[in-house]
C-alpha cells in the first residue's frame, strides 16, 4: 500500500514525504500505518527498494492563523469562490536507513543513489522487515550508528522503538539486542536526566 | 630486520629518554610484558636494528563497559549487531625501554634517539634474541644454561648466565616462599657441575633442601672423559673446627650471640684470648682458656674488683657459663684438635653441601662465618702465595658459595658473625675468585649493601612490598616496570638481570637434572598418617556416656539452655 510519496529532502537521508489523502489512493492510509518508528520501502527505478524508517510527523494546515474578520459565511464561500478547498497535509519524515537490491542484497547505512521527488512510500511488510535485518551471521542492524548520530531529537528514542521491535522479531538474538537497547535507554534516559 | 613481518608502528618518544611507545593491535597476544621486539633505523650510516623491550602495556581501544552488561552476550556480538566485525578490534600502546642495536663487541648499543613516528615493529627473530641476551651461548663452556626465554614458547630461545661474571661478581637469588628459589639454585649448581665446567661449589644450606644434589653423582650429565663431578653433603657433626683457628671476632660473637657480653665480660675474655696466644698464633686449648679466665689480671692488677666496684669473680661466672654454653659444648662443632680440611671439602669438580638443619642459629651462623672466613683467607692465601700446596687452606681454583637464608647471615640492621665477612667478599671476591650467591626469601631483612653488591640478580615471585621496595632499591639494573611484574610471575618464572646476562630477562627456569629437595610437605598427608596411629574411635561409649556426645564446646561452656 502507497502511503506517501516524496516531496522534499533535508539531507542524503532524510526526506519529507506527504502521506496519501482521500482520493488520491483507493484507501487512504491510517495514522497507525505512518507511525514513529514504522519501517517503509521506497521502490526504486532498477528494481530494489529503499528502505527507511518514520521519525517525525508534521501536520500541515494553510487555514491555521487566518482567523481575520470574513464577510461571507462557509456556506457562501462554496458559491463564490468554488476552487478553495481546504487544502490540509501530513507529512512524514523519512530517514533511509539502507537498502535492498533486486537480488535481495542488503545494505545497512547511507544508501549510494537518492530518492526523487515524487517517489511512493510504501509500509514494510513484516517479512521484509525480517529480511532487511536477517544477514548470514545473525541478525544487523548496521544502521543504529547512523541513526543515532543524526543529531534529531527523536533518534534516541526511534532507537529505541526499533530495539524493541527487533527483540521482539528475534527472539534468537534478543540478548545482545537488549544489551544494546539498555545501553542506548541508559543514555538518554538516566544520563540526560541525571 | 629483513623477513619479520611486522606487528605493531612506533608512535614516538616515551616519558624516560630510553624509552618509545608503539601502538598495535595484537590479535595473537604476542607482545607480552617482558617480550622482545625491533625497528630498523639508520644508525651512523648503518641499517641496524634498534632492539627493546616491551616494559608497558596499555589499551587504547576497549568495547563500552555497556556491551558488557550480560555475561551471556559477548560484547563483540553485540558490536557485531551494529555493524563492527572485526574479530580482534582492540589496540594497544605499547611502552617499549630501548636496549638498542646488538654489537658483538660492544653489547647492546643505544643509539640515543626515538625512532620516528611510523616506523615498523617487529618480533625480534628467536635465533637473534638467543644471540643477543645471553653473553655465552647456550652449550659454549661457561655458559649457564637456567631456562628459555618465558614470552616465548619453551626452549625456543634459551637463556644462559655467563659463568664467569657471576663466579666472581657475585649472585642473589631472591623469592617470596614456594616460588622455586632453591630449586633454581639447584640449577645453577647443575650448570656448574658439569664437565665444560667443574667449579668448586660451597652451599651453606640451613634447611638440608641440597641433599639431592647427590644425584649428580650418578647423572650421566655430570660426567665427561677425565671428569666425574660429586657431592659431598656434610651434616655439622662431620665438620670439625679447631677453636684456635677461629678468629677473635668470632669468638666474641659467638659466646655472645645468646645473653650479650657486658663490657667487662669482653675485657675478661680479651685478655684471656691474649693469655693463650691468639694474636701469636699459638695453638691453645679450650682448658687453656678457661683457666686463663679465671687467671687473667685485670689492669692494675684487679683480679677480683676494680675501682669502679665490678664483682669480676661474677664477671668470670657469667662469661664462663657463655663459653661452656657455646665454645665449650662436648656436642658442638669446635674442638682442641680435629679440624676438617678445607682441601677436602672445597674442590673443583665437587659441591660441598653444609647441612646446618637442626642447628641453632647462631651456631649456623658461626659455622658458616668460620667456613667462609678460613675458605676466602685461603683463596687470598693461596692467590698471594702465602700458602703452600700441603697447607689444608691451599685453595688453588675460585670457590663459588651459595648461602641460603642469606638474611640469617647479614641481617639488615644487625651484626651477626658473617656480616662484615660477607661484605669483605662482595667487595674484594673477585680479585680473589672467591664469589657467593645469596639466596633468600626476605630481601627487606637482608642488608642491603650486600644486595646491591651481587651484580647479578635471579628475582622470582615477590608477593611482600616491603620486599619488592627492598629489591627496587636494591638491583638497579632491572627496570622499575619489569619489578612491577614480580607478584604475577608464577612459580619457576624468574626476572634475570644484571652483569651475567646481556640485558634483563624473563625467564622460565628449566626442569631440574637432579630431584629437587625442597618441595613443600604434604601437611595434610601427614596429619592423615599421625591420626591413622590413633586408637580406633569406640563409638559405643558415647551412647553409654553421655559425656562423650557432646561436642567440644559444649564440653567447655556447657549446653545453651
Amino acid at each position: 500500500m502507497t502511503l506517501a510519496k516524496i516531496v522534499k529532502s533535508n539531507s542524503h537521508v532524510e526526506y519529507v514525504a506527504q502521506v496519501m489523502r482521500p482520493g488520491e489512493v483507493d484507501r487512504a492510509p491510517a495514522p497507525a500505518d505512518y507511525a514513529f518508528g514504522a519501517f517503509v520501502a521506497v521502490p526504486r527505478s532498477d528494481g530494489g527498494v529503499a528502505v527507511g524508517v518514520v521519525f517525525d510527523t508534521t501536520l500541515v494546515n494553510p487555514e491555521f492563523g487566518a482567523l481575520g474578520p470574513r464577510l461571507t459565511t462557509g456556506a457562501e464561500l462554496q458559491t463564490l469562490a468554488p476552487d478553495q478547498l481546504p487544502e490540509t497535509a501530513t507529512l512524514i519524515g523519512v530517514l533511509l536507513l539502507g537498502a535492498r537490491s533486486a537480488n535481495g542484497e542488503v545494505t545497512q547505512g547511507v544508501v549510494a543513489h537518492a530518492l526523487s521527488v515524487g517517489d511512493a512510500v510504501h509500509g514494510l511488510e513484516e517479512a521484509e522487515f525480517r529480511a532487511f535485518h536477517d544477514a548470514d551471521d545473525g541478525l544487523r542492524a548496521a544502521y543504529l550508528p547512523l541513526l543515532l548520530a543524526h543529531g534529531h531529537p527523536l533518534t534516541s528514542e526511534l532507537a529505541l522503538a526499533i530495539t524493541q521491535r527487533l527483540v521482539e522479531a528475534f527472539p534468537d538474538h534478543a540478548g545482545a539486542v537488549a544489551v544494546l537497547r539498555d545501553s542506548i535507554a541508559w543514555r538518554t534516559r538516566i544520563e540526560a536526566a541525571g | 630486520m629483513s623477513g619479520a613481518v611486522s606487528v605493531g608502528t612506533t608512535k614516538g618518544p616515551g616519558e624516560t629518554p630510553h624509552t618509545y611507545t608503539m601502538v598495535a593491535p595484537d590479535p595473537d597476544d604476542q607482545l607480552k610484558i617482558g617480550e622482545f621486539v625491533a625497528y630498523d633505523a639508520r644508525v651512523d650510516g648503518n641499517l641496524r636494528s634498534v632492539l627493546g623491550r616491551i616494559d608497558a602495556r596499555r589499551p587504547l581501544k576497549l568495547y563500552p563497559d555497556a556491551f558488557m552488561a550480560d555475561p551471556q552476550v559477548a560484547p563483540g556480538r553485540v558490536a557485531g549487531l551494529i555493524g563492527f566485525d572485526h574479530a580482534t578490534p582492540e589496540l594497544y600502546e605499547l611502552d617499549v625501554a630501548v636496549l638498542g642495536y646488538f654489537d658483538d663487541a660492544l653489547g647492546f648499543v643505544n643509539p640515543r634517539v626515538a625512532p620516528r613516528a611510523g616506523r615498523p615493529v617487529y618480533l625480534v627473530p628467536d635465533d637473534v634474541l638467543a644471540h643477543a641476551l645471553s653473553r655465552v651461548p647456550r652449550g659454549r663452556p661457561g655458559a649457564a644454561h637456567i631456562g628459555s626465554l618465558l614470552t616465548r614458547a619453551r626452549d625456543r630461545v634459551p637463556v644462559t648466565l655467563d659463568v664467569n661474571e657471576f663466579a666472581s661478581t657475585h649472585l642473589a637469588i631472591i623469592a617470596g616462599t614456594g616460588a622455586g628459589k632453591s630449586y633454581l639454585a639447584g640449577v645453577i649448581v647443575e650448570e656448574l657441575m658439569q664437565p665444560s665446567v667443574g667449579a668448586a661449589v660451597v652451599i651453606v644450606d640451613p634447611h638440608g633442601e641440597y641433599g639431592t644434589l647427590e644425584e649428580i653423582a650418578n647423572h650421566p650429565g655430570f660426567r665427561g672423559q677425565d671428569y666425574r663431578a660429586r657431592t659431598l653433603v656434610v651434616r655439622p657433626e662431620q665438620i670439625k673446627i679447631r677453636r684456635d683457628l677461629l678468629h677473635p671476632s668470632d669468638i666474641y660473637q659467638l659466646v655472645g650471640a645468646t645473653h650479650g657480653l657486658s663490657g667487662p665480660q669482653r675485657e675478661v675474655l680479651r685478655l684471656a684470648l691474649r693469655a693463650v696466644g691468639i694474636d701469636r698464633d699459638r695453638r691453645w686449648t679450650y682448658r687453656q682458656l678457661t683457666e686463663a679466665v679465671n687467671d687473667v689480671e685485670l689492669s692494675g692488677g684487679a683480679r677480683n674488683a676494680d675501682d669502679e666496684g665490678t664483682d669480676y669473680m661474677l664477671v668470670r661466672r657469667a662469661l664462663m657459663w657463655r663459653l661452656n654454653a657455646t665454645l665449650g659444648r662436648q656436642d658442638g662443632i669446635f674442638d682442641d684438635y680435629e679440624h676438617t680440611s678445607l682441601q677436602e671439602l672445597i674442590r673443583p669438580g665437587q659441591c660441598t653441601v653444609v647441612q646446618l638443619n637442626e642447628v641453632p642459629r647462631e651456631e649456623q651462623q658461626i659455622i658458616a662465618a668460620t667456613l667462609l672466613r678460613r675458605s676466602f683467607d685461603g683463596r687470598v692465601g693461596t692467590a698471594k702465595g702465602r700458602i703452600g700446596s700441603e697447607d689444608e687452606q691451599y685453595l688453588p681454583a675460585p670457590v663459588f658459595t651459595l648461602v641460603e637464608e642469606a638474611h640469617h647471615f647479614a641481617p639488615a640492621g644487625e651484626e651477626v658473625p658473617t656480616t662484615n665477612l660477607l661484605k669483605q667478599i662482595l667487595a674484594e671476591g673477585r680479585k680473589f675468585g672467591f664469589a657467593v650467591g645469596l639466596i633468600s626469601q626476605r630481601p627487606g631483612k637482608l642488608d642491603q649493601d650486600v644486595l646491591s653488591q651481587c651484580m647479578t640478580q635471579c628475582i622470582l615471585r615477590v608477593v611482600n612490598p616491603v620486599d619488592q621496595q627492598a629489591i627496587a632499591g636494591a638491583v638497579e639494573s632491572a627496570g622499575r616496570e619489569l619489578l612491577a611484574e614480580l607478584p604475577a610471575l608464577s612459580k619457576g618464572q624468574a626476572i634475570v638481570a644484571g652483569a651475567a646476562v646481556n640485558t634483563t630477562v624473563l625467564c622460565r627456569v628449566r626442569p631440574r637434572l637432579t630431584p629437587h629437595g625442597g618441595e613443600s610437605p604434604d601437611v595434610v598427608d601427614a596429619w592423615r598418617r599421625a591420626r591413622s596411629q590413633l586408637p580406633p574411635v569406640d563409638r559405643s561409649l558415647e551412647a553409654a556416656d553421655p559425656e562423650s556426645a557432646r561436642t567440644p564446646e559444649e564440653r567447655l561452656f556447657g549446653s545453651i539452655q
